[in-house]
């Protein structure tokens, strides 16, 4: 049932086929580096003709399991120059697999000038259109008249300006499921890709398609319930997130001396509680009206840790402000404002931008004097000279590690030319581990350890921290679960592999989600070493190694011959 | 509660999240800043018990530092109870 749909975007030619017998049983980000060790030339251009956009829905999607309808999109970095998985939620991931798609795939690109293009794919196929009206729009509108034009059941996948610009802080924004592009594959430039295939928008117009028979619905359904009530017991994703958005990170990271603040140069924000869960909670409370502390980013999630936020007068400014935000464009500002951080995340998420990025970029900046400190009506300005693609904005726009070069900063936060995310490498080292050794570049998803039971601030069993936390990621990536669901399917390891085997048919024992995350990254670093990445890649910036952090007063100090035996497994 | 000798201590405690006192009917500002004073020689756990906090993971900050449950509890100390959250598991691959 499953086919795979290829899009020529130089000849205009789109056509299905039939699965490959390798490929069927990876999906989500396990396959994007199978897709590109098998088809990708590891040393092009990431921009040019011969990169891949992938657009791979994991393994568990289609079925509204709660927390597991993510959409895998990935190709080759042009950020960081290797393999590259962003996932999201919204519906993308959903409506592919009720179109009978396992994966899809954006080949070539059009002719220099060309109009960028739509693909709208339907359950009677699939055409490209030009996308009149479209070009140059930020997000929101676009998907407005997206919607206006193909229908208000659509879903759709779409760049910004930055995308068009081929900026390499550029993601790829998704529609939630009322209808807003709130989710992005946010990491690695993606956007950047989208744009040079010449590709604005995909719409998916699933019709009345919908979710595909399980083969053994007796036991994916009794996974599928257990899924459900360990979710809702569990105090993290049954009682904090639902409520409190995952915001409540905020206090967590900066007790532990972890939250980025003023350009990674302390890890305590003294004005924390301006902007942590309980501020957040309590003036969504307060205001009403679009406000909501309770938004689920995929139909019939039950964790539901996204939220709306409004301004004063009731009307939404931003869904979701997500902690990640919060940490860069906040604290790393040093931004004290709720109602400052909405805006700017709004103006990223219109422009397309992936606010990680972008908050490590104006930090940079601020270093640089650019801005100053707390300053959000300067970010804002900077943003609009992204929107306008003047030099500075484009340096901005091309992320934390070219604006370090442009503007002469050492401190600058990244790895492999990836901003790293809200948690300091120095004060949380396993984290830092993942950051260094991770094939996708610096990025929390691939191996959080804060919960880990180590001294976060010692160099000790922080590689076997990363290494299983990696392991972990990858799997639940591959699958389509968010990672918020993993503390729900530790309680009972047969969760997994009864989803998987009812879903499927197959037969996938107890080990499946630890063979699935290694298999994935030996995969990915297989395609990073064909591209010309060697150990020293695998580093934390060296200033990290020197400047000790306020107030943990430790620099990076696991060992790099511990970083190079992170995958030694 | 520890045994000990001495006088009893003062500390102020702030809760986070979830563990905030929300007022009747969820009208008006939720509680999250308690004082209590305690017998000399208690630790953290002495003030789980004594404000009936849910059995749930917790990260104690005392006076900026993250402490263990058994860590004991000076007059004058300040000492955050914070929910944890964390994105992923840490459990699954234990067999790695």
């Amino acid at each position: 049932m499953d086919k795979i749909m290829r899009v020529n975007m130089n000849t205009g030619d789109i056509h299905q086929e039939p699965v490959p017998a390798s490929w069927e049983r990876l999906g989500g980000r396990a396959l994007i580096p199978r897709i590109l060790l098998d088809e990708v030339p590891p040393t092009c251009d990431p921009l040019g003709p011969m990169n891949k956009l992938i657009f791979a829905p994991g393994m568990l999607v289609g079925q509204m399991v709660s927390s597991c309808d993510r959409i895998s999109v990935g190709g080759k970095s042009p950020l960081t120059g290797g393999v590259k998985e962003a996932n999201a939620g919204g519906s993308t991931g959903l409506h592919i697999v009720w179109l009978g798609y396992k994966v899809i795939l954006i080949e070539g690109r059009v002719a220099p000038g060309s109009m960028l293009q739509v693909l709208v794919i339907t359950e009677s196929g699939a055409y490209l259109e030009p996308a009149r009206g479209l070009v140059g729009l930020g997000t929101h509108d676009a998907a407005t008249r997206l919607q206006e034009r193909y229908g208000s059941r659509v879903s759709a996948s779409l760049i910004g300006p930055g995308g068009e610009m081929r900026m390499l802080g550029a993601g790829i924004m998704h529609l939630d499921k009322e209808g807003s592009p709130g989710r992005i594959s946010a990491r690695g430039g993606l956007g950047a890709v989208m744009g040079s295939k010449g590709l604005k928008a995909i719409v998916f117009d699933a019709g009345k398609a919908r979710r595909p028979q399980v083969v053994d619905p007796e036991l994916h359904g009794a996974a599928k319930k257990r899924f459900l009530k360990a979710i809702q017991e569990h105090p993290q994703t049954g009682q904090v997130f639902p409520h409190y958005g995952t915001a409540a990170m905020v206090d967590m990271c900066n007790s532990f001396g972890g939250i980025p603040t003023r350009n990674f140069s302390t890890g305590r924000f003294e004005e924390a509680e301006k902007i942590n869960a309980d501020a957040f909670h309590d003036l969504m409370t307060e205001r009403g009206g679009d406000s909501s502390n309770t938004h689920a980013c995929m139909s019939g999630c039950t964790i539901q840790c996204s939220n709306v936020y409004a301004d004063v007068d009731g009307r939404r400014i931003v869904s979701p402000v997500e902690y990640e935000t919060i940490g860069l464009v906040g604290s790393n500002l040093g931004i004290n404002s709720p109602d400052m951080i909405a805006h700017l995340n709004y103006q990223m998420n219109d422009l397309g931008l992936d606010s990680i990025e972008m908050g490590a970029a104006l930090g940079v900046a601020a270093e640089a004097g650019i801005m100053d400190w707390g300053d959000g009506e300067r970010a804002l300005e900077l943003m609009e000279e992204v929107r306008q693609g003047t030099p500075l904005g484009r340096v901005i726009g091309n992320g934390a590690a070219t604006g370090g070069k442009v503007f002469g900063v050492e401190r600058v936060p990244s790895v492999k030319g990836q901003a790293i995310s809200a948690y300091d490498p120095r004060a949380i080292k396993g984290t830092g581990v993942t950051y260094a050794t991770s094939p996708q570049g610096a990025d929390h998803t691939c191996g959080l350890t804060i919960r880990a039971n180590v001294d976060h601030t010692s160099p000790e069993g922080q590689v076997e921290a990363s290494r299983i936390a990696q392991i972990s990621m990858a799997g639940y990536d591959s699958l389509g679960a968010c990672i918020m669901g993993g503390y729900a399917f530790a309680i009972d390891p047969t969760m997994v592999p009864d989803l998987v085997n009812g879903q499927h048919g197959w037969d996938v024992g107890p080990d499946y989600l630890s063979e699935l995350g290694r298999e994935t990254i030996k995969l990915e670093r297989e395609f990073n070493s064909r591209a010309g990445f060697t150990p020293a890649d695998d580093r934390l910036p060296e200033w990290m190694t020197r400047e000790k952090l306020p107030p943990v007063d430790t620099t990076f100090d696991v060992p790099e011959s511990d970083l190079d035996g992170v995958f030694d497994w | 509660m520890a045994s000990s000798t001495g006088d009893p201590i003062t500390v102020r405690v702030k809760l986070y999240s979830i563990l905030r006192k929300m007022p009747e009917g969820g009208v008006g500002p939720p509680r999250n800043k308690i004082k209590l004073t305690l017998r000399a020689g208690s630790v953290v756990r002495d003030v789980l018990n004594c404000l009936q906090v849910p059995e749930i993971d917790i990260v104690f900050s005392l006076n900026n530092e993250v402490v263990d449950i058994d860590t004991r509890l000076q007059d004058g100390d300040f000492l955050s109870l914070i929910p944890a959250v964390g994105g992923g598991s840490l459990t699954v691959c234990e067999a790695v």
